[in-house]
């Protein structure tokens, strides 16, 4: 193939559509309007879903009994759903999805914090969700700093009262009040923040680099628009590549594929092009959509432009399926039906139109596995600051390496379907 | 330049284009003629690499066309019978475009548009976008595109087609200027009247069947008393035609 021809291919694709930008323009922006839609119909800024949380606590005592309960009070009641279950059910319900977050207690958690040493927790996160297993572990980092400012400020007759539980004859009655009256000055200050633990959830939401971000009274924090965001941009991937692929039919239409073909190195160069054209588009729309998200929506997104290159390369090979769709089909209108069979499912359940955190059982278990569900994790992990490069380098090569596969067998169907060739 | 020997190509069951042969000389103008469905756009198809033939050969300035991408292809120039460009983008970027994928480099590129654009008459809408051309205009463009790279020979499927007589005036200009530089070209048509004043010789095909060949004379002379005693006042090739090809409609 030769290159010079695909450049000048490309630039003409770009040329075009930048002249005529109604249609695609269209199609990458529908998302959005559908996002403001469901925001409005659906009360906009409240948190519609809860994050799973499984506990496992191997040695039940008060302190794990406080720990558990917390999560259970005031505003976390509302972000938890919280149960308990052994080491390896937390662990499997992790991998299967069935939970965001499983947080395991070490034995003598109890007996550690109250001696002032320095207890491990492990949460383990699904990596199939990017933000409801980031609430828990803001969560639990709230926690942790509550329960290190009591166990500072009340350190001395923490340790005492422990001695005594510990003792083998009852403690005299000056003790007793010589530690009672050792725990009552701190405890009136710090009281009204301890009891219930200050856990100011509202105070705090997904933010830049997991640093804590103060908002205003009103600001949802991890909000609807949060969970939907990356749906639209699933949602205009596939429709901006719907738009790619029917242009290859354009192209028959108008009779320039034939007149590609006349020349000394075919048509093949024509559809290789459109899908790199395609994809510096999606990189234009992804990044106007993400600065739209950020700073219209107020959506806290990080790295707009690394995620929008992340999406525009993956997007290859979305662009190159659908063009695949759209001339295995007999007609231009054959191909959108073809393209739809293959679009709405993605849409409907990969995590387009319904974010996938709000889907239980089967249904999630095939929207995180299906491919825009694959791509979905790790451009979540990008905007929402926990991004897995490893992850998101393999989706980027296998979805390169696949549309370029593709756009041999697309080239070569285009020549059958398009000029009959056997 | 263009030999076409025993070409054939099948549909299926259905024969478009059955053994014929004919031959294109350089500075010459071919007029490949018929009625619709008479095979005229299947030949022109298959020498410009669009299908492959069932059968026969074709060589275009010695090399057999039928074996893939051949070096000739960058000496072609092709006409199609639809306009093949761009509408959304400007007429010199249409041709700066061809003239880039048919090989020219940017100096050319820079040198040819200009020039060609002057030469059909689009000088002064260069920018505009081709949408907004009358359908005269973007059939000029439509030549254009074919010629820019200066192609030795040039397949041309009724380019003609629907434009006012100024324009045709125009573009029947350039070929016959194409042709004195030494172009060969393949011309097909349904204006005989076209034909008869702007082609060397002619292949009259039908059914898939070249039924007639040689110069206007010689194909006259061939029809003998037929043609001349319906002749008043004088043999033209558009009543050969007719003669040869009955007057029944065509598909």
């Amino acid at each position: 193939m030769n290159a010079r021809n695909l450049y000048f291919a490309i630039v003409k694709d770009l040329k075009r559509w930048a002249r005529d930008p109604v249609g695609i323009l269209l199609w990458a922006f529908i998302p959005l309007v559908i996002a403001f839609v469901m925001k409005l119909a659906f009360g906009g800024d409240e948190v519609a879903v809860q994050a799973k949380l499984v506990i496992v606590d191997p040695q039940p005592s008060f302190v794990t009994g406080l720990v558990k309960g917390s999560f259970s009070q005031g505003p976390l009641a509302d972000l938890f759903e919280v149960t308990e279950a052994d080491s390896a059910d937390a662990v499997a319900s992790v991998r299967a999805g069935r939970v965001s977050s499983a947080l395991f207690l070490p034995r003598g958690f109890a007996d550690d914090y109250l001696r002032g040493k320095r207890p491990q927790l492990r949460l383990l996160q699904n990596p199939a969700e990017q933000i409801l297993p980031r609430i828990s572990e803001e969560t639990m980092e709230v926690l942790i700093d509550g329960a290190t400012a009591v166990r500072t400020v009340l350190g001395g007759p923490i340790e005492q009262v422990v001695d005594l539980t510990q003792a083998v004859s009852p403690p005299s009655d000056s003790t007793l009040f010589d530690v009672t009256s050792r725990f009552r000055g701190p405890a009136e200050t710090i009281g009204a923040h301890l009891f219930p633990p200050s856990i100011e959830v509202v105070d705090r939401k997904v933010g830049e680099g997991g640093s804590d971000v103060g908002r205003e009274d009103g600001d949802p924090g991890v909000g609807f628009m949060a969970l939907f965001f990356p749906g639209v941009l699933i949602m205009s991937l596939l429709f901006v590549g719907q738009a790619v692929a029917g242009d290859l039919w354009e192209e028959e239409r108008i009779g320039t594929f034939r007149r590609s073909q006349t020349l000394p190195g075919g048509a093949n160069y024509l559809v290789l092009a459109k899908l790199i054209a395609g994809a510096i588009l999606l990189f234009v729309i992804f990044f106007a959509l993400l600065v739209v998200g950020r700073y219209l929506l107020q959506i806290e997104l990080q790295s707009l432009h690394l995620a929008a290159a992340f999406l525009a390369l993956t997007g290859f090979a979305f662009l190159a399926g659908l063009s695949w769709l759209a001339v295995i089909a007999k007609s231009q209108n054959g191909g959108a039906v073809l393209s739809n069979l293959f679009i709405m499912p993605m849409i409907l359940l990969g995590g387009g139109l319904f974010p996938l955190e709000s889907m239980t059982g089967l249904l999630r278990t095939i929207g995180t596995h299906s491919p825009t569900g694959l791509i979905l994790q790790d451009v979540k992990g990008i905007l929402y600051g926990r991004p897995d490069w490893g992850s998101a380098s393999v989706s980027v090569a296998v979805c390169l390496v696949i549309g370029l596969v593709l756009s041999f067998f697309i080239a070569r169907q285009a020549r059958r379907r398009f000029l009959g060739e056997a | 330049m263009i030999e076409v020997e025993n070409l054939r190509k099948e549909y299926g069951s259905r024969v478009a284009v059955d053994g014929i042969s004919f031959r294109v000389e350089p500075g010459q103008i071919f007029g490949l003629l018929g009625p619709n469905g008479a095979g005229k756009t299947t030949t022109i198809s298959c020498i410009s690499g669009l299908i492959r033939p069932t059968s026969g050969t074709l060589n275009v300035r010695g090399e057999d066309m039928t074996r893939g991408r051949s070096e000739a292809r960058r000496s072609l120039g092709v006409v199609p019978q639809e306009l093949a460009m761009y509408m959304e983008v400007s007429a010199q970027e249409n041709l700066q475009y061809w003239a880039s994928v048919q090989g020219l480099s940017s100096d050319e590129v820079k040198r040819k548009v200009p020039e060609m654009l002057e030469r059909v008459g689009l000088a002064d809408r260069a920018k505009d976008p081709v949408k907004d051309f009358s359908g005269g205009m973007k059939r000029r463009l439509n030549l254009a595109i074919g010629l820019v790279h200066d192609p030795e020979v040039v397949l041309m499927d009724e380019p003609t087609v629907g434009v006012d007589p100024q324009s045709r005036g125009h573009i029947l200009d350039l070929i016959k200027e194409r042709a004195a530089a030494g172009c060969a070209i393949l011309y097909t048509t349904h204006y005989m009247g076209e034909a008869e004043g702007l082609c060397d010789s002619f292949s009259i095909m039908d059914h898939g069947k070249v039924i007639a060949e040689g110069t206007l004379d010689e194909l006259l002379s061939q029809a003998g008393d037929a043609i001349q005693r319906q002749t008043v006042p004088e043999p033209s090739l558009e009543r050969l035609f007719l003669h040869l090809t009955g007057k029944e409609l065509r598909e």
